[in-house]
């Protein structure tokens, strides 16, 4: 059967009065009965507030580092050690089902 | 009298929405690399807003719709789509060699059925002329290397003289034309140690199928004369590991393996450090044609309480179809001038299409070698496979997962469907299931609320360029 998961309308019960993000918790993907997948329910306004505000927000320098190592070719940025750094590459590039990859995930 | 319009809030991204556990949905938009979970209710005005109903202007949704702004659902400029299409005469500057049919392995679940099939060895001069052919190629171009990789049909290394000859061979070529070179193989890692000691020395990398756990290795992947194989792989793979070799591990899963699966992989993340390991249920080909299916709702749970072992050893592991963070149009080479040299110079577009006798060559197999030994193509062929990416596939069009798996393997597509229209497989579940989780992780790992997009995304993510080569 053709799945199908475009957005379209979904059947809201007296639950769903408000608008609620919910937050996922770290165990997903990993929770194999999938319970205890969100942490706890936010509205939209706390999401947003959150995520425009991060508590380690890039400095405007890093920020325009940060755009500039884009735009290098060979290099990506590491967003832990705030840096541009070199990517590593060894082995062939080609990664499938039958042939496993030993250098940085390159697809064709 | 002014009358000011307010202009209403418009869709600007391919959205998806899936239904999660506790009435949730996520909202999946994988152009922009971003997702939420919501209830109803934000799935719901995200439509008003696609619908231009009066209520996508309701201000109590204002911060919901700003939310959809940061996330560039809402109100930002046009996603590209990442759509790379080949034209003209193949000019690939990676040649696959097909070095032989013959195997030192009997697996149970071979998809090439090697050792049942005819023997065949590449000749020196075949391996030599495709090598030529992508490094004049890599030259002309203006890139810096070109790469040569040995695989199967049968066990590469069988296939020795060719090996090392052809390696050779290119290693003076690159010199003489003054660009790099690389190599690997992939290989059943049952070598001996001379063997050992040249791929450490000569290749940049080696793709070692190992299924993990010894007694599971040894039922399934016997040598040819009988007998397990688990201590030579285990042997080799220490040799390489010693050796510094950039390595990776392919573990296969039959049905029987499934709740086996985190024993095995506990088994490698306890003692090797590849620098991946690939996790795939077996094909349903080769010999393992009539065997129970191994893509089941049972492999999904196993790979996920096998990623927890991995992870608390300080491993990752992967799927082949699921890869979020990285967008494409196509699941491997075949639609991108793939090009792979059977033993008789055949050229084929696939790694599990090796030989021109075998059903659907007549598909994949995309060239020769003349008279002159001059490649030839066949553009009829050609443009079949190119044609074989996901923005074409009727049935993929309204799957979350398109951009990310590429519409999966063609060759298994066409095995399982028996049609050139590709219309699913039990693999579609699998990579469904671990795409949702990949991007439920992002979720989570950008603190639980929203993923705004990786900083780090793999080179070969093709958002924003759309071209055409």
């Amino acid at each position: 059967m053709k799945p199908d998961y475009q957005l379209k309308r979904v059947e809201e019960d007296s639950d769903d009065a408000m608008a609620e993000i919910s937050s996922v918790s770290p165990s997903a993907g990993q929770n194999l009965t999938r319970r205890g997948l969100f942490a706890s329910i936010v509205t939209a306004g706390a999401a947003l507030v959150a995520l425009t505000e991060p508590a380690n927000a890039d400095t405007a320098a890093q920020k325009k580092a940060k755009a500039k190592c884009k735009k290098k070719k060979g290099y990506k940025w590491d967003s832990k050690k705030k840096k541009c750094v070199k990517r590593s590459s060894s082995g062939g590039s080609y990664c499938s089902c039958n042939l496993v990859c030993t250098c940085d995930l390159v697809y064709y | 009298m002014t009358e000011i319009c307010q202009r209403l809030p418009k869709v600007t991204a391919e959205t998806f929405v899936v239904p999660l556990e506790e009435k949730r949905y996520l909202i999946y938009a994988p152009l922009r690399e971003t997702a939420c979970v919501g209830n109803a209710r934000v799935v719901n005005h995200l439509m008003d807003c696609k619908e231009g109903s009066t209520r996508a202007a309701d201000p109590a949704y204002e911060d919901l719709r700003n939310l959809f702004r940061v996330m560039g659902i809402l109100d930002a400029r046009a996603e590209p789509k990442p759509i790379t299409r080949f034209k003209g005469t193949p000019e690939p500057t990676e040649v696959t060699l097909f070095l032989t049919t013959a195997c030192n392995l009997r697996c149970t679940y071979c998809y090439a059925q090697a050792g049942d099939t005819a023997k065949k060895f590449m000749k020196p001069d075949v391996a030599f002329r495709g090598i030529e052919f992508v490094a004049r190629n890599a030259a002309r171009l203006g890139r810096d290397k070109f790469a040569v990789i040995y695989h199967g049909g049968g066990e590469p290394t069988v296939n020795w003289p060719t090996l090392t000859e052809s390696h050779a061979f290119a290693t003076t070529l690159a010199k003489e034309l003054g660009i790099g070179f690389s190599s690997s193989t992939a290989t059943n890692g049952v070598l001996r140690d001379s063997q050992i000691d040249w791929i450490v020395s000569h290749l940049n990398g080696a793709s070692v199928s190992f299924d993990g756990s010894p007694e599971l290795q040894d039922e399934h992947r016997p040598k040819v004369g009988g007998g397990g194989s688990s201590s030579q792989v285990i042997h080799t793979l220490t040799r390489f590991q010693e050796g510094g070799l950039p390595y990776g591990i392919r573990v296969t899963v039959t049905a029987d393996h499934i709740p086996h699966l985190v024993e095995s992989v506990k088994f490698i993340c306890s003692r090797f450090k590849p620098k991946r390991l690939q996790v795939e249920p077996a094909y349903q080909m080769g010999r393992w044609k009539d065997a129970p299916s191994a893509e089941t709702d049972a492999f999904i749970d196993a790979f996920r309480e096998a990623q927890v072992a991995a992870r608390a050893l300080g491993q990752e592991i992967y799927f082949s179809g699921a890869k979020v963070g990285h967008l494409s149009n196509h699941f491997c080479g075949v639609t991108q001038d793939s090009f792979s040299l059977s033993p008789d110079g055949g050229v084929s577009g696939c790694f599990e299409v090796f030989a021109e006798d075998e059903k659907d060559a007549d598909v994949f197999f995309y060239g020769h070698t003349d008279d002159k030994g001059q490649f030839q193509f066949n553009k009829k062929r050609l443009a079949n496979l190119r044609a074989q990416t996901v923005d074409r596939h009727a049935f993929c069009s309204t799957c979350f997962a398109k951009w990310n798996c590429g519409g999966d393997c063609y060759n298994k597509s066409l095995k399982v469907n028996g049609s050139a229209e590709f219309q699913g497989s039990d693999r579609c579940h699998v990579i469904r299931e671990l795409t949702k989780d990949q991007i439920l992780e992002r979720i989570a790992k950008a603190g639980g609320l929203a993923w705004l997009g990786d900083e780090e995304s793999p080179e070969g993510k093709s958002a924003g360029k759309e071209f055409l080569l």
